[in-house]
């Protein structure tokens, strides 16, 4: 093994000038490879992270005015895009597949009168949400079917709770009728609901607004009530808006449920709304198979690179062989065997292509942490040197046998003769 | 005691369609320490006797003992083993590797031998004291004189220590005077012992051996 290697050496000293072409193409070649294949574990990290993001995320369902000219199938309509009934109906016909997240959106203003007669205002935003929407924004489950309210809301109506008793009077909206008092809201004759305020150290600070105008709902304005309240309330007041959202059960992603509950949403609303997923789905989908496609491109960048980069160095290596069967030819005669010869050939091969490799690995690996963070997402990935080992082994076994095939009248006793 | 024992070898090369025999019923007996001299004219099959005689070729036919073990029988790496331990070659070309230097080509058999290092430096040394070229070690091959790259070979061809050597046209490619000092010199480790197999054109330099052998048509006759 140590004369195998001593011999080695020898040979790599000797050819060194045109061995230095061949590191140089092969650190190219690797550098390319390595790059685009951390490049593809990047992209691949980002893709899964993004189907993750996809397949995990409550993705907004939004919806926009539908044409004019349809106005007589409004009349039929429901002002909200999905309103309670609509809200059920969906639970029921995707309960397998989707988490629904489903809140309608209420702005109530309360009139207050002091003592002198002054006008006061406080705006409370009436939000109806479904247990899972409840538990996504404030981290807990509600209690026994309670409205929650935020910390503003919750001054606001113990305001109309007492109103009367001191020299406060309240009016709330057209109607002299208090909505609240003795630690209930009332929404209608009958229909009351005991109100608590948010636990203090509740980080939720805004509820997101999802469709028409992208608003942000201060929590502490909010009362928060169950969901079965929504259908009276909306009936009896009106309400302006809701949020609705969905969220894959499973982690498959599929676009076409998508599609199918856009168009129920429009369908139950004899077309008013044009339904559609949110631009951040779509987004993030398209982002996916950029990715998806710079993974491929990435991939077949490098493969063609290693491929002209195999094909010069076996080129290169041809030459050299015609020069080495002398040699190989007296080896034999003292005593080597064929297999001896290709071993140190092979070993010779190697150690070369290794060596250019490792150049390569080094500058991709420099150029990753340099790009990373200032150009493009890059990580590195010692996964590549695997690759890199795999491909610097089938390369010199490769360009061995071919160029040994190449090389005419190898065999020992003619080789000595034409000399 | 006879060392080469060589029964009706036969050879035969297909060349494009033809078949070219080139050994025919050649029979051939050497004892040690013997000096012998094959002579003929180009293409009689001398050179491939003695590449079959040193385990580089093989016969197509009959029988080749070495210390009566049957080397016609023996596989590629018995073969190169036997190259390696029983015979040294010295070739007309020399053929000496001009990638290594002086060192490095005297002690090719003995690398494949498995010695080490320490000691393939000093048996080349030894070596080319004893063929008058001491203190060449480091030099390249393109450093050297023919006659001088032809001791090399010798020493190389001996390093091993083998008991035949087997040459082919050694003086070949040597003006007379260099031509003489290689033969001296061969004559010179026959004494010490080695069996010599050595073909040649040139009467005079046959005239080194104990026995000359004649072969035509590749038959001896």
């Amino acid at each position: 093994m140590r004369y195998l290697l001593y011999r080695v050496w020898k040979q790599l000293w000797s050819n060194r000038k045109i061995y230095w072409l061949i590191i140089f193409e092969m650190a190219v070649g690797i550098f390319v490879l390595v790059t685009c294949l951390n490049l593809t574990f990047t992209n691949r990290e980002v893709l899964a992270r993004y189907r993750q993001e996809m397949a995990e995320g409550m993705i907004p369902i939004q919806w926009e005015e539908g044409e004019p000219d349809r106005e007589e199938e409004y009349e039929n309509a429901s002002c909200l895009a999905i309103d309670y009934g609509g809200y059920l109906q969906l639970e029921r016909e995707y309960e397998k597949e989707l988490n629904l997240y489903y809140t309608v959106v209420a702005l109530d203003t309360c009139f207050f009168e002091g003592e002198q007669g002054e006008l006061s205002t406080a705006e409370v935003w009436y939000l109806f949400m479904n247990d899972n929407m409840f538990e996504k924004c404030f981290g807990f489950a509600r209690e026994n079917d309670q409205a929650y309210a935020g910390r503003r809301a919750y001054k606001s109506l113990n305001k109309m709770g007492a109103a009367g008793e001191g020299n406060v009077k309240a009016v709330v909206r057209s109607s002299n009728e208090f909505l609240a008092r003795q630690g209930k809201i009332w929404f209608s004759e009958g229909c009351g609901v005991e109100y608590k305020e948010i636990p203090a150290g509740e980080k939720t600070e805004y509820i997101n607004r999802t469709s028409g105008i992208t608003e942000q709902i201060p929590v502490e304005d909010c009362v928060i009530c169950p969901i079965s309240l929504a259908d009276d309330f909306h009936v009896r007041k009106g309400a302006e808006d809701v949020i609705f959202m969905v969220q894959y059960k499973g982690a498959d992603e599929r676009p076409a449920l998508f599609e199918e509950l856009c168009q129920k949403i429009e369908g139950m609303q004899g077309g008013k709304y044009i339904v559609y997923v949110s631009d951040e789905y779509l987004k993030m989908e398209k982002r996916a198979k950029e990715q998806d496609n710079l993974v491929r491109m990435f991939l077949a960048v490098s493969f063609v690179t290693l491929a002209i980069v195999t094909v010069s160095m076996i080129g290169i290596l041809l030459i050299v062989l015609q020069k080495r069967k002398k040699t190989a030819a007296v080896s034999f005669a003292f005593g080597a065997t064929k297999i001896r010869n290709f071993m140190e050939l092979f070993a010779e091969v190697f150690l070369l292509f290794f060596t250019g490799a490792g150049f390569g690995v080094l500058v991709s690996a420099a150029a990753s942490f340099g790009l990373s963070g200032v150009a493009t997402e890059i990580g590195f990935y010692p996964v590549c040197l695997l690759y890199v080992l795999a491909f610097c082994l089938v390369t010199s076994s490769a360009c061995c046998l071919i160029a040994l095939a190449g090389v005419k009248n190898r065999e020992p006793i003619k080789v000595l003769k034409e000399l | 005691m006879k060392i080469i024992a060589i029964k009706n070898l036969m050879k035969t090369y297909q060349t494009g369609g033809a078949k070219n025999e080139v050994l025919k019923n050649v029979c051939l007996e050497a004892e040690k320490g013997e000096f012998v001299a094959i002579m003929g004219r180009s293409g009689c099959g001398k050179s491939t006797l003695l590449n079959i005689m040193g385990g580089m070729d093989k016969a197509d036919g009959g029988s080749y003992l070495f210390h009566g073990e049957r080397v016609s029988d023996f596989n590629r790496r018995q073969l190169a083993h036997f190259r390696n331990k029983n015979v040294g070659f010295v070739f007309q070309a020399f053929h000496l590797l001009p990638e290594f230097n002086v060192m490095d080509n005297i002690s090719l058999p003995l690398g494949y031998a498995g010695e080490k290092a320490a000691q393939r430096k000093q048996r080349a040394k030894q070596l080319l004291e004893m063929v008058g070229l001491a203190g060449r070690e480091r030099d390249k091959v393109f450093q050297l004189s023919g006659g001088e790259r032809q001791r090399v070979a010798i020493a190389r061809a001996i390093s091993n220590r083998p008991e035949v050597i087997l040459a082919d046209e050694p003086t070949g490619s040597l003006d007379e005077e260099n031509g003489a000092k290689i033969m001296q010199l061969l004559k010179k480790l026959n004494g010490q012992g080695a069996t010599i197999v050595m073909v040649t054109h040139d009467k005079k330099v046959a005239g080194y051996a104990d026995r000359v052998i004649y072969m035509e048509n590749g038959n001896i006759k």
